[in-house]
This record gives C-alpha cells, sequence and structure tokens, in this order.
C-alpha cells in the first residue's frame, strides 16, 4: 500500500529560508504537499504531482517568543489571503505561505527589507549563542587554569562551544556578504541549492552529536558502573524538558495572544522552575539509594 | 526599503502614497500601484501590509473605513506633503541629470 504521509528531517538556519522554499516546492512536484511545519521535521502529505508556491518569511520585529495571534500579525495573514497566500505555519523565525495561483505576487516583494529581517532574526538567534556560549567556556576554561591543562573534559567543552559559536557565526557572516553583494549587483537574495544546505546542515549537526557523544563518554568515563543509570536518567530528563519546551512555545505562540514579554516570563519561569524540579529529584533519589 | 523616519521615499512607498489619494482598500491599491507604474512595480500582499502599517504609524495616512475584513486608507495631509516633497526631489534629480544626458537640452557632448 502507498504510503499517504511522510515526514522528512529538515535542519536549517533562518537565512535559508529561500533554499526551503525550493525544497517544498520541489517535493510538491513529486506529489507531496506540505501539511504541517515543525521544529525539525516537516509533515508532507501526498497530493497529485503538481506546482504549488511557497513563500517561508520573517516578520518585522522577528522574534521567536512573540504570539502569532496578535492583531498585527492576524492582519498581515488577512492580506496575504487576499492576494491568494494561504498560512501554513511558523518554526521559530519562519512563517509559511502557500498558493497553487502561479500568478500571485511574492508575500514580499522587497528584498532590501527582507534582508534586513533575516540578519535581525539571525542575529537573535547568534546573540543568544553569543552570551551563553562564551561564558560557559569561561567557567570551564578557568577550571583549565586552575588545572594547569586545556587537556580534560572542561578544556574539551570549552573548545567545542567556541568552535560551534565560530562556525555558526562565520557561516551567517559569509551569508550575510554575499546577499549584500547580490542586492547590489542583482536586487535580490542569493538562495543555495537545498541539496547543498541539507547536506551542510546534516554534517555539522552529526560532528555536534559526535562531540558530545566523546564528552559524555570522556565525562563519564571514570564514573562507576552503577552511576551509569542516573546519568542516562539525568540526561533523559533533559531531552524530555527539551521536547515538552519545544511544544510550550509552540502552543503559546499559535494559541494566545500574550505579549512577547509575557510569553519570554513563562518560557524561562518554566524553564527555571523544570530545571529545578528535576535536579531536585534526582538529588534525592542518588542520595537515597547512597 | 523603509527608509528611516521617510526622509526619502523608495519606489514602492511613493506609489502607495500616489494610489491612496482616493480611499482605497489593500488589494486595490495594489492593483493600482502596478496599472499607475505601468507594470514596473509590483508589491507583495506582505509588503504592502508592513508599508500601510508604517505610514499609519507615521501618520501619513489614515484608516477611513472598513468592511469586513477590507480596510479602506486615504493619505493625509502630512502624507501629501512627503509626496510634494519627494516629487520636487525627483525633479531636481532629473533637471540636474539633464545638463549631462539628455541630448535635446545639448550636454551629452559635454559642451
Amino acid at each position: 500500500m502507498m504510503k499517504n504521509k511522510k515526514r522528512t528531517f529538515a535542519f536549517y538556519q533562518i537565512y535559508e529560508n529561500d533554499a526551503l522554499k525550493e525544497y517544498l516546492e520541489d517535493m510538491a512536484l513529486k506529489g507531496w504537499k506540505l501539511a504541517k511545519i515543525g521544529q525539525i521535521l516537516l509533515y508532507f502529505e501526498a497530493c497529485e504531482p503538481h506546482p504549488i508556491r511557497y513563500c517561508a518569511e520573517v516578520m518585522e520585529k522577528p522574534s521567536a517568543l512573540a504570539s502569532n495571534q496578535t492583531l498585527q500579525l492576524k492582519r498581515y495573514r488577512e492580506f496575504c489571503r487576499d492576494a491568494g497566500w494561504n498560512y501554513l505555519g511558523t518554526n521559530g523565525y519562519l512563517h509559511i505561505f502557500y498558493t497553487e495561483d502561479m500568478d500571485a505576487l511574492p508575500v514580499e516583494t522587497d528584498a532590501k527589507e527582507r534582508f534586513e529581517r533575516i540578519c535581525k532574526a539571525s542575529m537573535n538567534v547568534n546573540r543568544t549563542m553569543l552570551i551563553i556560549f562564551p561564558l560557559i567556556s569561561l567557567l570551564n576554561l578557568y577550571t583549565c587554569y586552575t588545572r594547569g591543562t586545556l587537556l580534560c573534559s572542561q578544556g574539551f567543552l570549552a573548545l567545542f562551544l567556541m568552535g560551534t559559536l565560530c562556525f555558526y557565526l562565520g557561516d551567517y557572516l559569509l551569508w550575510k556578504r554575499r546577499a549584500k553583494a547580490s542586492l547590489n549587483d542583482t536586487g535580490t537574495l542569493p538562495c543555495t541549492p537545498w541539496p547543498s544546505v541539507h547536506r551542510k546542515n546534516n554534517t555539522v549537526l552529526l560532528v555536534v552529536l559526535l562531540l558530545c557523544a566523546v564528552y559524555l563518554l570522556q565525562t563519564t568515563g571514570n564514573a562507576p558502573f552503577e552511576a551509569f543509570p542516573y546519568i542516562l536518567l539525568y540526561l533523559g530528563l533533559y531531552i524530555v524538558m527539551l521536547i515538552f519546551f519545544s511544544f510550550l512555545i509552540h502552543r503559546l505562540r499559535d494559541r494566545y495572544a500574550f505579549s512577547t514579554g509575557m510569553n519570554m516570563l513563562i518560557y524561562w519561569g518554566s524553564a527555571f522552575v523544570l530545571v529545578m524540579l528535576a535536579t531536585a529529584v534526582i538529588t534525592f533519589i542518588i542520595f537515597r539509594t547512597i | 526599503m523603509a527608509r528611516e523616519q521617510f526622509q526619502s521615499l523608495s519606489e514602492q512607498m511613493y506609489y502607495i502614497l500616489l494610489a491612496l489619494w482616493k480611499p482605497q482598500c489593500g488589494a486595490d491599491i495594489s492593483r493600482l500601484v502596478t496599472c499607475l507604474s505601468h507594470d514596473r512595480i509590483r508589491i507583495g500582499p506582505g509588503t504592502l501590509y508592513t508599508l500601510l502599517a508604517r505610514f499609519e504609524e507615521q501618520q501619513m495616512i489614515r484608516q477611513t473605513a472598513s468592511e469586513g475584513r477590507k480596510r479602506y486608507y486615504v493619505i493625509t495631509e502630512k502624507g501629501k506633503q512627503m509626496l510634494h516633497t519627494e516629487y520636487r526631489r525627483l525633479q531636481s534629480l532629473v533637471a540636474d541629470g539633464a545638463l549631462y544626458l539628455d541630448s535635446q537640452t545639448g550636454g551629452y557632448d559635454e559642451k
């Protein structure tokens, strides 16, 4: 029996929105219409192979925590609907629209405005990394300094975090330079083909996961065998929390018209409470066992 | 592109303000801009919404009526003033350019 639903893994950066758009259009030509967009998964439904046009746009004043139910965004979507574009959903900063009208004008026709919004959104993501990663690295490097060596798990973590930060920042800056040149030359933004984007992002993700595994093996290498279930439990709890937060923010944005500040308070507040709770539960279990 | 504080207008802004000389709704503005610019300028719905919101915030246009989902906008005195300023700026650009570029005025051959 032929499958009529399909899920694909798609990990991409905000500035790769046009590559995503091309991928979705290719999928429609192969008979797969996008039904839902998740954080890292794209959900497709089978359809007759036919052309569908997509748009993946960043809104004005981009924020990953801003509600999708504000009056401004509702009106924006109404304007798009009146022009033939249907709203499909959002993934963080990118809002996805589709149309089967081949003559419909693109949702955004001002390339410079698009460029500015993409830069703002990308910098929002990079800013978080720019604060958190060096902070953790500095703390770890201090431990290395007191121990007198970089060849320890702390040193590895610091190098790993700074390497990741440099890669993502560098990739973004390279895109920005290319985009500026393209805007000056042709008045459009550059678009890397999806297969290259997909290959690059998957390779980076694989390297990051491998390095994470190496780090974990290195840190738990000296731990007694009995400690492994607790380490796994601890990691499992964090993965559950990650899924919970992804779900929470999706729900908050899509269902309620809370202000960005309120969403931020709920998000970070619950993160704090949950981390505290998880730490307390794990500590309690460990102490009880001892 | 959105020019900060509207010190000058982009082509899209210029044509939107021209189209709003009489009250129009979003879809009409888009059509009128295409028509006024002889198909040269085309404004997508997202760009149009953003620019209208900015113009409204700067009181260069105002909402006149709303019928269901449709909202009608018209240019204000401040908007007209901005449009006139831009018109004069463009005229002076053309006049300055004509000295060198218009063969009718004879500047083409650096006389």
